[in-house]
């Protein structure tokens, strides 16, 4: 007990000022921990959570943000600058990954294990509503005006559209095999998909519901079956895509008018999480099967360092 | 023969839109391999169980992918007494464009197999890892869903080079199963340029005369070799193997370090959902035996239902699905929680996948190992490849 109050005096002793320069916060999702690094990847402290932590998000303040444990049916409501949790969402089964809808207090979440993809209010912790999916749902997208949640299911090769307004699922999606992630352009038409085991982006159209695009990603020396793509975000104005490309070990980047690859960067391995800085000169990148985050230089196009975290690195935040 | 209770869950309401594929499950009321195999000290090894309970998990999964598709499965069990009656029973009941997973044992999978073909039907796989079913008797109306035997040997095979682990003393019991076992290892080391110390028979008696066969000092002695590779049936004597050898050796095979399609401690791609879905979810609904774990038999029906729902095609106006043609769609892949996706090989209608080399407790590699290169498919270093198969499809 003496020991951490110890470390948690030093803590916050040593990085009060460099927590008002940012910081990065790393899920563990093996190491039940969270890294909390300085922009420039210096670890600060590696701060024990709870079971197998995997998806995070901010509130729209950034004044909270919300880690997401899935061994513990829980969602753990954390202080951005003290990291003490400040609240906790309880029996959320399995959850995996969530958006926060524009009201800024609906959490949707997927449950991984329970096939349901289910809303609460974080600033009480009250459920609110369920849904149906598929199994193994993954990646949660809500768009701007907090009309429509996507879900994919990973073993069903579907993307749920929800209607929120309605209560009600109104369209599956057939994707690529195993959907996993989501980004939505910035004028809200194109939904882009991640199909980790078919190695592509299926974009969707979102005025005909459908699939009417598809990405393709190979960096040199690869194989398809190698790229096997998660995450995936865009830049603010919505020109470029980051794609983490899982075992091939890259990140693709892409033009988001014309579908093209512009590059590759070589990260660690198994690319999982993607984060942006706020001015978008860097790329944090969770390297699952290495157990580290490579921060990326976006001028360069290059990795410019990569930094040991701790046990499988699941996501980032970019506090700054 | 029935629907089953358990799954009024499923979506029977099947509006007039929809598509509907029939999906059979065959087994024998008394199948020799369910009983409870005992050895003398009391302790079961190497047991199957019915494939219902990985069909179950399938069905389970895949409903919503149906939804979405506007298709149906409605799933029937036969029960049989022999052969005859199998044949008999499919030839009644079965349409043309349906599907049956064969859950029987070899002598009956093949003699039903044969009976079969040429029929539109299709025939699935799910427990059979004999070679002639996919060479020689191989069958334009079946697909192997489980690994073959050569896929099984070929991954162990592949483990000792990756490993450089080349001399290798192979023990193999009396059993018929062990000498195709052990044909199978030969060919899969002659495959990979593994070198056999030796090959030794091995007995499960006491008797002295036979001291050369059953102590394992001797057996296991007076020769040069980095691993043991056991082929033994029924498990009894290779338990007894590891750590009583005259040279400090691993031993794989048997009962220790095996290949496998499928294991319950496997925790990348997915794996540790199914197995949740299998050990929770559907222990409450296939009272088999309530606690235990998905076997290679169990992945392999529940791959062949998640194989035969990803096959139909999204809706459409033509609602008639037959789903022997739609299993020979090349471009059919399907996620099968093993890091690729599974495929079915044109040649013999084997599906394509990777094998898990496991402990009691512990996944420690899964082939094919990148360093063997292959021009397609890196699955295809396992099991006989196209240009060495006798079957011909494509």
């Amino acid at each position: 007990m003496l020991k951490q109050l110890t470390i948690a005096a030093f803590f916050l002793l040593l990085t009060s000022p460099v927590l008002a320069e940012g910081k990065l916060v790393v899920s563990n999702e093996r190491g039940n921990s969270l890294t909390v690094l300085t922009l420039d990847g210096d670890i600060l402290l590696e701060l024990p959570t709870c079971g197998r932590p995997r998806g995070m998000h901010f509130s729209h303040d950034k004044k909270n943000f919300f880690v997401g444990c899935a061994d513990d049916n829980l969602i753990l409501v954390y202080d951005s600058a003290t990291l003490e949790v400040s609240g906790r969402i309880t029996n959320v089964f399995a959850p995996e990954t969530f958006d926060l809808h524009p009201d800024g207090k609906t959490l949707i979440v997927s449950n991984e294990e329970d096939a349901s993809a289910t809303l609460w209010d974080w600033t009480t912790g009250a459920f609110i509503a369920e849904y149906e999916t598929g199994e193994e749902p993954e990646g949660v997208q809500v768009t701007q005006d907090g009309r429509y949640a996507f879900v994919a299911s990973e073993a069903a090769d579907l993307v749920h559209v929800i209607d929120l307004e309605n209560g009600e699922v109104t369209f599956d999606i057939p994707v690529d095999t195993r959907p996993r992630r989501f980004a939505l352009s910035v004028d809200q038409t194109q939904l882009y998909v991640s199909a980790e085991l078919a190695s592509v982006v299926n974009v969707i159209d979102l005025d005909q519901m459908k699939v009417t695009d598809t990405l393709t990603f190979l960096p040199p020396g690869f194989r398809k079956e190698h790229v096997t793509p998660v995450d995936i975000i865009l830049n603010r104005s919505g020109e470029l895509g980051f794609v983490a490309l899982g075992r091939a070990n890259h990140v693709g980047v892409f033009d988001t008018s014309t579908g093209k690859v512009l590059d590759y960067i070589l990260v660690g391995k198994r690319a999982w999480g993607l984060a942006l800085n706020h001015n978008e000169t860097r790329l944090y990148v969770a390297n699952g099967l290495s157990d580290d985050i490579s921060i990326v230089d976006l001028q360069k196009r290059r990795s410019i360092k990569s930094v040991k975290v701790g046990s499988v690195p699941y996501g980032i935040l970019v506090f700054d | 023969m029935g629907l089953i209770g358990a799954f009024s869950c499923l979506p029977s309401n099947a509006a007039a839109q929809n598509a509907t594929v029939l999906v059979f499950w065959l087994h024998l009321e008394q199948d020799r391999d369910w009983q409870e195999r005992r050895s003398y000290t009391g302790l079961t090894l190497k047991q199957l169980y019915p494939a219902l309970r990985g069909i179950t998990v399938g069905l389970l999964e895949n409903k919503v992918k149906l939804r979405a598709k506007q298709a149906s499965i409605d799933f029937v069990e036969i029960t049989t007494e022999d052969v005859e009656d199998s044949i008999g029973k499919i030839t009644a009941l079965v349409p043309d464009g349906a599907a049956v997973l064969l859950d029987l044992p070899d002598t009956e999978m093949r003699a039903v197999i044969a009976g079969l073909a040429g029929r539109e039907i299709a025939l699935l796989n799910i427990r059979s890892t004999a070679m002639a079913l996919r060479e020689a008797n191989c069958q334009r109306n079946l697909f192997h869903v489980i690994p073959s035997r050569r896929m099984y040997t070929d991954s162990i095979a592949q483990f000792l080079a990756v490993r450089n682990w080349r001399r290798v003393l192979l023990l193999v019991g009396t059993h018929e199963n062990d000498l195709s076992q052990a044909r199978a290892y030969e060919a899969s080391f002659e495959k990979f340029q593994i070198k056999l110390a030796d090959r030794r028979p091995f007995s499960l008696s006491n008797n002295p005369r036979d001291r050369d066969m059953n102590n394992l000092k001797l057996l296991t002695g007076d020769a040069k070799y980095d691993v043991i590779v056991i082929a033994d049936e029924i498990g009894e004597y290779s338990r007894y193997v590891p750590y009583n050898t005259f040279l400090p050796r691993p031993v794989i095979g048997g009962s220790g370090l095996a290949a496998r399609a499928w294991h319950w401690s496997w925790e990348r791609y997915g794996a540790p959902q199914l197995n949740q879905r299998f050990d929770r979810r559907a222990k409450n609904l296939i009272s088999d035996n309530k606690n235990r774990h998905m076997n290679d038999v169990d992945w392999a029906a529940w791959a062949a239902v998640k194989l035969i729902a990803t096959s139909l095609p999204a809706a459409s106006p033509d609602r008639r699905v037959n789903l022997l043609r739609a299993l020979r769609n090349p471009g059919l892949a399907v996620d099968i929680y093993k890091g690729s996706r599974g495929s079915i090989r044109g040649w013999n209608h084997q599906l394509r996948q990777p094998i898990l080399i496991a402990t009691q407790d512990a996944v420690i590699g899964k082939l094919p190992d990148m360093k063997f290169l292959h021009p397609y498919h890196y699955e295809d270093t396992l099991g006989i490849d196209a240009p060495q198969s006798v079957c011909r499809f494509d």
